[in-house]
């Protein structure tokens, strides 16, 4: 359910959302939900943020490669504002970019095919104003390209699902948008051709063996059939001869594009588990999955792999005890959606961030006036 | 205040006799870092070799209720490595690259090793770590991180927060913590990157895993002379906005030009008003069509000449004046203070005539480079140490600059760090909201205040919060 | 404000072109290996000022890190500001040896003995014996001597049967065709290097010959005073001077050619403090050049380069040796931080034991690591100090001047062994 904000005296039901019309209001919200001695902010909490109404662009003077938003406009119209200029800001997300910049930050889904290259949303997060817990807003950074000053909360904020207090405006840095490049989609039976071509072409743009030749690249299993998706910004002849000897269904699969492909990623599958591993560690792993039949989109130069559509395996175990092997070497097995079919291995204990996560919590938010910090999932 | 010698005998046992030092002339070495305007003694200096170590020293310099900050080359330029009377937590022994890991990219790293001897280990792999400080054959992995240092590449590549993949930390109470992991990407709350730049005020780093990035396989630099500065800084917006992303894009002005030809020769033209160094990185075919889009951006901006450097060896000799630029000033002055103000990127030729003007008003001369590509100044206010009011004078100089810099939507520091230099003007640039935030989260986990008092934050600052005083000793840091 | 204690008011202003900014950290030996900022450049320009400006200072403490300081000058390629920290270091030196602390008496005995010919005679009298007994291996092996003194035993060449300008005429003559003669050069044969190290001497001669030069090697000169004013003797040091220069100011050459790193940095900037006599060139630089006749072959052998610090940093002769080691080597592989001193720094290695060891370890790591055939130096006390340190370590590269290098190329050629009346392999590699 959800309410209306100016209609102050009247609060939803609890689990209702709270859709602030104005920046303004986010903080009477908080100052009233302490005197009412509820929750609001995380899934746990009583009341939860929409924020979607709050979607001005605050400032963005192209030259200055710099875009600062409230955070109801969507990752879509973000980019739409920023390449209307030229300009870029190199974030996906796998779920696709219709949600609210205040969702998309509190849940951190910010992995996808450019990230072995451009990292997740901290790495593009310049400024970032918060409110909170009496309500106030706080702001750190600043909308350059550098600062030093102070302390930066954005890496504290992002992926802490609203429990340190809503974001309400954020200021990205922006590059250049990319020359024309090519884009490739090519099809195999078995994933090992694939990380072949993965690998070789790495080998071939770079002397050293360890070049980085893919703006983007996403490995894919769906349908039957395995899949390399890419960008890069060398000329389709050039991709051409990284394919090598390898067997792929080459029709149709290398075009001349702009950069960036929106539509590649939305196709996206959703994903119930996300595996972090080394990327040296991905073309076994890739192996094994492959053995089991399971639809999964992977990151290989991010050490990256999201299994989906788990509800429809046959066989659990074989895939319980990979989890289990994988979480032995140390990588890092992460939930994506509540119910899972799967059992995972249970970590030792919590990660050292997570620890110091609830420490930051009880510090910011000694009251609990945001509910509690659901970050145990990290 | 003298430290009370039984917790030098403490220390002692901790590191060992000789890994602790009390003797004036060993002390008076660490009276500044490389801002030499702000200098405090401290009262001893210890040179652990572990994290367990550090995590002791740090214990019982807490229960002596004595102040400590962790040190690295010394070569920061805020007074972020100063201790007054309190114990400098040494860290260059601690310089070995622990492992280098070529196929997933990664390195670890003690936080006294140098960028230059962590990139000497790592560019035989066709590896390296991308921030470059100017400092880097000097400055310490450990001082990037504190202060989120950057350098002229980190246009197209980024700061030290985004390099850092993990760290191992000490916290004041001594508690340890690994913070992130050897993985290329990560989402969520990550307190390591929280951590870099809080300037050694939350914690100490005893250990780092680096990313490492491919070294470009081929690199174009070039060279566009001016003979007005507002010309240069045009030229920057220019190349910007044509959609070219520089691996660095650096401008140096008349009086520096004077000071690195004077000795170091990087073959500048003393008759130009400024100089853009632009240089390009990646696959050399795609380069190609980038450099004729800077030459003719440049070329279309006034310029008196534009070469493209030939010959490796001209390409350093052109990076050294750069980076040495600052150091060689020594030639043409005794005396001379910087900052690191930012202004956004389209208001490059602003700041530039508002620093010659407010050099005009002081009758001080500044000399110019700064990373031009990223907003970052930094005027080089020359005076005289002789005169009393020197400094003075420069100081206050450099505050009309940084707020200047503010006026124009910037920020007072862009990579040297608040320290002690610039937290009278935090609060120019944060609201008193702002800053008790950020205090509330600084003595949450610095309680008794012993960690590295009186930095970022004004000796006065409060945590509106809860009304307890920040707790800082009075007089350090002063 | 000008100095107090010993410097002139020019040098406080020297003093003072030391911004503080720290470049030099990462190129200092003694603060790499330490990290002691008192035992780094930075720290002990800082500490001169303070001695300098106050004699009541805790003088002990300070001068210590000032005698810590190898004095190879890598901190002065390393400054952009160009501080001459050569000149301050000296001049603080001398004040601490004439007024605060003289020299102990056992660096004086070393510097007495080492650089008066006829002593210095005696001594390689003894050492040959020792050797030739096969009482070397004894006297390391029962740990009579300090372990310092041990060390470097093991780093000693073997000893040749003359002092290398004893056997010669003092005039040699070039060995090439009439039309390529170049005419004539001085040779500066030195102390130790021409009773120890006698075949790179002959070697130099060898090529400087082959390349058209009349080589003269004019009698009376001796020790060039090196390692005096790095000691902090001025005085003795300007005795030394004063010999060579009544020797060479009347010889007739184009230049005065040296091949020991340490002697050429000395004499050049302190043979002639008018700057109009014979002019002094190191014999890369000079070779650089002059070479008219390179070696027709070329060496195998993986070979590296290890820059001696008093001709990379202090005579900024960096490039020619490579240039003249391209012309004999195939395999010429670079070391990292060859430009780091090896922790030789004449006495230093006796004095300080302890720290020129561990300068040391971190060189023989590299070694170990790009595993040469041959090690290439250009100064004796490099030489000895890398042969000690790699013999320690198990690693079996030789140590070679680089001069050897290029005469054992130039042997590949007939006519060259002709000429000289060699064997073709000289065991030299």
């Amino acid at each position: 359910m959800t309410t209306e904000s100016s209609t102050t005296s009247v609060w939803p039901d609890p689990g209702g959302l709270l859709q602030p019309r104005e920046r303004s209001r986010v903080g009477e919200l908080i100052v009233k939900a302490r005197s009412r001695q509820v929750t609001i902010g995380s899934s746990q909490a009583t009341y939860r943020w929409d924020l979607s109404r709050l979607d001005r662009v605050v400032s963005f003077h192209a030259p200055d490669m710099i875009l600062t938003v409230e955070t109801g406009l969507t990752l879509n119209a973000v980019k739409d504002i920023v390449e209307a200029e030229k300009l870029w800001l190199p974030l996906d997300t796998p779920g696709g970019g219709d949600l609210s910049l205040a969702e998309y930050l509190a849940g951190d889904d910010s992995l996808s095919w450019l990230s072995h290259r451009y990292g997740s949303a901290r790495d593009w997060i310049v400024g970032l104003t918060a409110l909170d817990d009496q309500g106030r807003e706080v702001t750190s950074g600043a909308r350059v390209v550098r600062n030093a000053s102070g302390y930066q909360l954005a890496p504290l904020y992002i992926g802490a699902r609203d429990g340190l207090g809503p974001m309400v405006e954020v200021s990205f840095r922006l590059l250049p948008l990319p020359v024309p490049a090519t884009i490739v989609s090519l099809k195999a039976d078995n994933p090992d051709q694939l990380v072949v071509i993965w690998q070789q072409s790495c080998r071939i743009s770079h002397p050293s063996g360890r070049g980085e030749p893919w703006e983007a690249l996403r490995l894919e299993f769906v349908n039957g059939r395995w899949r390399l998706d890419g960008m890069t910004r060398f000329p389709p002849e050039d991709v051409a001869t990284w394919k090598g000897t390898a067997d792929v269904d080459s029709n149709e699969t290398i075009v001349v594009a702009k950069i960036p492909a929106r539509e590649g990623q939305e196709k996206a599958l959703k994903s119930d588990i996300q595996i972090q591993v080394l990327p040296t560690q991905i073309p076994e792993l890739l192996t094994s999955l492959h053995s089991l039949d399971v639809e999964l989109t992977c990151y290989p130069a991010a050490g990256i792999i999201r299994i989906g559509r788990l509800n429809e395996i046959q066989e659990r175990s074989p895939l319980e005890s990979l989890l289990a092997a994988v979480a032995e070497k140390g990588g890092r097995i992460r939930p994506m959606t509540e119910d899972l079919p799967v059992k995972l291995p249970a970590p030792e204990s919590l990660s050292a961030d997570i620890v110091l996560s609830k420490r930051v919590k009880q510090i910011l938010d000694p009251d609990g006036i945001f509910g509690p910090l659901p970050v145990e999932q990290w | 205040m003298p430290i009370p010698p039984s917790l030098i005998k403490k220390l002692r046992r901790i590191v060992g006799r000789k890994q602790v030092e009390t003797g004036p002339a060993e002390l008076l070495v660490y009276e500044s870092d490389g801002l030499r305007l702000h200098t405090a003694r401290p009262g001893c200096v210890v040179y652990p070799a572990s994290t367990d170590e550090v995590s002791q020293l740090v214990k019982v310099c807490c229960q002596a209720g004595v102040p400590f900050v962790a040190r690295g080359a010394g070569t920061g330029l805020s007074g972020g490595a100063i201790c007054d009377g309190g114990v400098i937590i040494q860290l260059s022994r601690m310089n070995r690259v622990l492992a280098v890991h070529p196929d997933d990219r990664y390195a670890v790293v003690q936080p006294g090793v140098t960028n230059e001897y962590l990139n000497l280990q790592t560019r035989g792999h066709g590896l390296e770590f991308a921030p470059d400080p100017s400092s880097g054959v000097s400055c310490t992995i450990g001082g990037n991180v504190a202060e989120d240092a950057g350098g002229p590449h980190t246009l197209k590549y980024g700061v030290t927060h985004n390099h850092v993949l993990g760290q191992t930390v000490v916290f004041p109470d001594g508690e340890t913590a690994t913070l992130g992991g050897p993985f290329p990407v990560s989402t969520g709350p990550s307190f390591s990157t929280f951590l870099i730049g809080t300037e050694g005020t939350i914690a100490i780093t005893t250990e780092i895993i680096v990313r490492l990035v491919p070294v470009a396989p081929a690199v174009v630099t070039m060279l566009a002379i001016y003979s007005k500065v507002a010309d240069a800084t045009d030229a920057v917006s220019g190349i910007l906005t044509a959609g070219v992303l520089p691996a660095a894009l650096e401008m140096i002005d008349h009086l520096c030009i004077q000071a690195v030809e004077a000795h170091l020769k990087a073959g500048f033209p003393t008759d130009a008003a400024a100089v853009l160094i632009i240089e390009l990185d990646g696959e050399e075919t795609l380069m190609k069509r980038e450099a004729e889009i800077v030459a003719r951006v440049c070329r279309g901006q006034g310029t008196a000449a534009f070469y493209t450097a030939e010959t490796d060896e001209e390409r350093l000799r052109l990076w050294q004046g750069r980076k040495h630029a600052a150091g060689a000033l020594g030639k043409i002055t005794q005396a001379f203070y910087t900052n690191d103000g930012v202004v956004p990127r389209s208001r490059l030729t602003d700041i530039f005539q508002a620093i010659y003007r407010i050099g005009d008003k002081y009758g001080l001369r500044i000399g110019n480079m700064c990373h031009a590509g990223d907003g970052v100044i930094h005027p080089q206010i020359l005076f005289d140490s002789d005169d009393p009011q020197g400094p003075g004078r420069a100081m206050d100089c450099s505050r009309d600059i940084l707020l200047a810099c503010l006026e124009m939507g910037g920020s007072i520091t862009g990579e040297h760090g608040v320290g002690v230099e610039k937290r009278g003007y935090i609060d120019q640039m944060y609201s008193a909201v702002d800053l008790a935030h950020m205090i509330r989260l600084r003595d949450g986990f610095n309680p008794g205040g012993c960690l590295n008092p009186g930095k970022i934050f004004p000796n006065n600052a409060k945590d509106g919060e809860t009304g307890s005083a920040a707790s800082i000793p009075p007089g350090a840091g002063e | 404000m000008s100095g107090y204690q010993f410097f002139s008011p020019e040098e406080y202003r020297l003093l003072q072109e030391c911004v503080h900014c720290g470049l030099c950290l990462g190129s200092c030996p003694t603060y790499m290996v330490n990290g002691r900022e008192a035992d780094s450049p930075r720290g002990r320009l800082s500490l001169m000022k303070y001695l300098d400006e106050d004699s009541a200072a805790d003088t002990g403490g300070a001068y210590h890190h000032i005698d810590l300081c190898l004095g190879c000058l890598a901190c002065q390629t390393a400054c952009p500001s160009g501080v001459r920290y050569s000149q301050l270091l000296e001049k603080t030196r001398s004040y601490q040896r004439r007024e605060v602390q003289p020299l102990g008496w056992s660096q004086r005995l070393l510097l007495r003995w080492f650089t008066e010919r006829r002593r210095l005679g005696l001594i390689t009298a003894l050492v040959r014996l020792v050797q030739r007994t096969g009482l070397d291996r004894l006297v390391r092996s029962l740990r009579l001597l300090p372990p310092t003194l041990r060390f470097q035993l093991a780093g000693l060449p073997k000893v040749p049967n003359h002092a290398f300008s004893r056997a010669r005429e003092p005039q040699l003559p070039a060995v090439a065709p009439d039309d390529q003669h170049q005419g004539a050069v001085a040779l500066f044969t030195g102390c130790v290097m021409d009773h120890w190290y006698g075949e790179v001497h002959a070697a130099t001669a060898r090529i400087l010959r082959w390349n058209g030069f009349d080589v003269a090697l004019p009698e009376g000169q001796t020790c060039c005073g090196a390692l005096h004013v790095h000691a902090g003797l001025e005085k003795e040091a300007e005795h030394l001077l004063a010999r060579n220069r009544d020797v060479f100011m009347n010889v007739d050459a184009q230049a005065l050619v040296v091949d020991a790193a340490g002697c050429g940095a000395q004499l050049r900037t302190s043979l002639w403090p008018d700057g109009d006599g014979l002019p002094v060139v190191d014999v890369f630089e000079w070779l650089a050049t002059h070479i008219t006749r390179p070696p027709r072959y070329k060496l195998t052998e993986k070979i590296s380069y290890d820059a001696p610090c008093h001709l990379h940093h202090a005579q900024s002769i960096t490039e020619e040796p490579y240039r003249l080691l391209e012309l004999a080597c195939e395999q010429l592989t670079p070391l990292p931080e060859a430009e780091m001193c090896c922790g030789s720094a004449g006495l230093y290695s006796l004095v300080h034991g302890n720290i020129s060891r561990q300068v040391l370890a971190r060189k023989i790591d590299y070694i170990r690591f790009v595993n040469p055939a041959v090690l290439v130096t250009g100064n004796p006390g490099c030489q000895l100090q890398l042969q000690a340190g790699l013999r320690e370590a198990g690693i079996k590269a030789s140590v070679r001047h680089a001069i050897q290098v290029l005469d054992n190329a130039y042997r590949r050629d007939e006519d060259y062994r002709y000429a000289f009346e060699l064997a073709e392999d000289s065991g030299q590699l």
